[in-house]
């Protein structure tokens, strides 16, 4: 194997790449970035087994075909740090090893057996839907930081692609937060609904940077397939049944407020500097709003720190005013950060004070929030 | 300005003994516990005999009567005067068994004061010596000083104050070994290189100070010119929280009783703030001039809100309200829980109805006032039926 090409497009190509790799030694060959080299095309994959990413770039001088697999990690490394300049990759036959030559310098990498590397069939996708970058980016974006790191019910810890009829809905939910968007599909499909681990979204997402194309969804066997022209990442699906969200979306609401966003989000960040308080599963941050005629009164009090106090004026109250609720300041951050990127205004529905909240963008149906407050014994 | 007394018992541990033995009250009295002196009766003040080991000061003593201490009789003695204390002041910090900060910040400390001797002189305790301050520092190093010297013939209850602005020069003539916060070994270092008093200190700068005894010097500095930052920490009562107002002279008018309880319940709520805790019971007590009445409210899901506090109060003032004008008032929270976070799980049945989470026995005690005698507690097994009846205090009061 033979081939010479840039360092910034063999970087681009690692860095895509290697981060299916696992990061444990107990199987070298999972931790390994498989090398293909055939017929004007460089092809790079790697997985641990829950997730398969393969890239392939034709901007490659090819003089000799062949396959090798070598360490993933090390040579992402040692790629993103060359110089800038076009890098001879070639096999050292006699003595197993990858070189990487740039100018009179030379790398040598330790090579796996290549037939150890596990078969990973990309043909015969059963392709399913197909939406531009910038659509999915966004929905994963204002949606996947809801599910939970960690959950004993592992549905919670991925994200929900509910497909229904001409609509897609993705859903997360750690369970305390719910975010939910919506999207039109332009031709009617058969409903389904898959989970898709967290870590495959934030692959998903870094792929999906660029603003311009259109990805493709499908499926082998039970795994999904997000995939273009040059780039495959395929994932199993976290397995058991995601628990109907629709009955935890509130309905009615006792009173509504319109918040502006950005005043929102620098009053929270004030908020969010308080040390966290006691909770069950660790130290919380926690932030007091108050719903007076016209203004909120935003409270957050730390034993350790002391107290912070705002009034957001002008702020239109529709329904009942003198509700007190208490919210975890970080989800209702993470919220507001989201919609200071979508809309100038935010729209707290409350349903109670001890009862969840939802927010959402008051021009758009798309993307809702749905939140519980914070309850003290 | 802070102001904060020191309460002292000089004779606690003798006068308890005392109490229920009048024959030991003509005997040089000296109570020992664990082979070690710890008190000692007026008589004997001049002989430096506390804290000595029981042989050595039964020789210096031939004539003193020994009594062995009464650990319980202790803890219930200093539990009755903390009490009392709740009444004065909201933050009490107990030093030892004879002894006990409080803040009378705000407060009109010489009429305070006038209230305390009724309630706390004459008694088991003993003479009652106060030493009022500006910080614990020197509210402890007075009452200490009197402490130490016969005392005898003086009132029961003494009250002595450093004037604030005052401080520099009340400690001009005192030794250094009066300061009770000094590190031994600033002491010991101080003695070597030949202080005695406090007039030497006050003439040496902080650079100075710090150049002889390294960290050591700021305090000395600063406890050269009566000043000290020792916070004042409520550690009594543990389970309440209490705070107390009193009025130039007896109010009649409802608003200036309203207006005190608003600063009442905003008191309140960062005292109960600061330790975390919300409280179950608020009692609210009026001080007349012949007599006291008082109103509670039990709530098993809590109170730790300021406007909710606000209200109960607010309440529990219009129960009381017409008996006659009022001189004080008490406010008490008691029945204190922690308070922690908890965020419910939405996909969890219930979740709209809040899940405030209740507290048995604080709902068995609101029913006993609300049904008195219906509702008993304790457990009995031999039936189920008696069981289910045992919560029912409609039931349970028709069978038993």
């Amino acid at each position: 194997m033979k081939f010479s090409i840039t360092q910034a497009q063999l970087a681009q190509l690692t860095s895509t790449v290697q981060r299916a790799a696992s990061t444990r030694d107990t199987v070298p060959a999972l931790a390994g970035l498989l090398i293909d080299v055939s017929d004007h095309v460089l092809t790079m994959t790697a997985t641990d087994l829950e997730l398969v990413i393969k890239s392939s770039t034709d901007q490659v001088n090819i003089s000799e075909t062949g396959r090798v697999l070598t360490n993933a990690r090390y040579f992402g490394d040692l790629v993103r740090f060359l110089p800038e300049t076009e890098l001879l990759v070639y096999t050292d036959d006699e003595n197993s090893r990858l070189v990487i030559s740039y100018g009179r310098s030379e790398s040598h990498l330790n090579l796996y057996n290549p037939e150890e590397f596990p078969d990973v069939e990309m043909d015969n996708i059963d392709h399913l839907l197909t939406l531009s970058h910038d659509t999915l980016r966004e929905m994963l974006q204002k949606t996947s930081f809801a599910a939970a790191v960690n959950h004993f019910r592992q549905v919670f810890t991925g994200v929900l692609f509910d497909i229904e009829s001409e609509q897609l809905r993705i859903v997360a939910s750690d369970t305390h937060r719910l975010a939910l968007t919506v999207s039109g599909l332009d031709t009617p499909i058969e409903p389904r609904q898959f989970v898709v681990p967290a870590r495959t979204i934030n692959e998903l997402t870094r792929i999906l940077e660029d603003p311009e194309g259109t990805i493709n969804i499908g499926f082998i066997d039970h795994n999904v397939v997000f995939y273009h022209d040059d780039i495959f990442l395929l994932s199993r699906l976290l397995e058991g049944q995601y628990p109907n969200y629709n009955p935890v979306i509130p309905q009615d609401f006792v009173s509504t407020i319109l918040l502006d966003t950005r005043t929102l989000v620098n009053a929270l960040e004030r908020a969010a500097l308080m040390p966290g308080e006691t909770h069950d599963k660790g130290p919380v941050r926690h932030i007091t709003l108050d719903i007076k005629d016209n203004e909120v009164h935003l409270s957050s009090y730390s034993e350790k720190m002391g107290e912070i106090n705002e009034v957001i004026e002008d702020t239109p109250v529709t329904g009942e005013t003198g509700i007190r609720i208490a919210f975890n300041t970080r989800y209702l951050l993470d919220v507001a950060k989201i919609m200071q990127n979508i809309a100038p205004k935010l729209q707290l529905n409350l349903t109670g004070s001890l009862s969840p909240a939802l927010i959402k963008n008051p021009e758009q149906d798309d993307y809702v929030y749905v939140l519980v407050p914070l309850l003290t014994n | 300005m802070q102001t904060i007394a020191c309460i002292f018992f000089p004779c606690f541990y003798t006068s308890l003994a005392r109490w229920d033995r009048p024959e030991w009250n003509e005997r040089p009295l000296v109570v020992y516990r664990e082979g070690q002196v710890i008190g000692v009766s007026a008589e004997l003040k001049g002989r430096a005999l506390v804290g000595m080991p029981l042989p050595q000061a039964r020789g210096r003593c031939p004539e003193g009567h020994f009594v062995a201490g009464e650990g319980v009789l202790y803890k219930k003695a200093q539990n009755r005067y903390l009490q009392v204390l709740t009444r004065f002041s909201p933050l009490i910090e107990p030093w030892n068994e004879e002894e006990c900060f409080f803040d009378l910040t705000g407060s009109r400390v010489q009429e305070e004061l006038r209230k305390l001797k009724i309630h706390i002189a004459g008694k088991e305790w003993g003479p009652v010596l106060v030493g009022i301050a500006r910080n614990k520092f020197l509210a402890r190093l007075v009452v200490q000083l009197l402490g130490g010297t016969d005392y005898r013939g003086w009132s029961d209850f003494q009250v002595v104050e450093v004037p604030a602005g005052e401080e520099k020069e009340f400690l001009r003539g005192l030794s250094l070994e009066a300061d009770w916060l000094l590190p031994p070994r600033a002491l010991a270092r101080l003695k070597r290189m030949g202080f005695k008093y406090f007039r030497e200190i006050q003439e040496l700068s902080l650079n100075d100070l710090t150049q002889m005894l390294g960290d050591d010097g700021y305090i000395v500095y600063q406890h050269s010119r009566g000043q000290d930052h020792t916070p004042l920490v409520n550690l009594y009562p543990p389970g309440k929280v209490a705070f107390s107002l009193s009025f130039a002279g007896e109010v009649a008018e409802r608003e200036t009783l309203k207006r005190a309880l608003r600063k009442g319940a905003r008191v309140l709520t960062s005292l109960l703030r600061t330790r975390r805790k919300g409280c179950r019971s608020l009692c609210l007590r009026l001080i007349m001039e012949e007599k006291t009445v008082q109103a509670s409210r039990l709530v098993p899901w809590g109170y730790r809100d300021e406007g909710r506090l606000r209200e109960v109060l607010g309440l529990l003032l219009e129960r009381l309200w017409g008996e006659g004008p009022v001189a004080g008032m008490v406010i008490e929270a008691s029945s204190l829980y922690d308070w922690t976070f908890t965020e419910p799980n939405l996909f969890s049945p219930g979740i709209k109805t809040g899940g405030a989470r209740y507290d048995l026995k604080a709902v068995v005690e609101a029913l006993n006032q609300k049904h008195p005698g219906k509702v008993q507690s304790g457990l009995e097994l031999d039936r189920r039926e008696r069981v289910l009846a045992f919560w029912d205090p409609w039931r349970s009061g028709e069978e038993r």
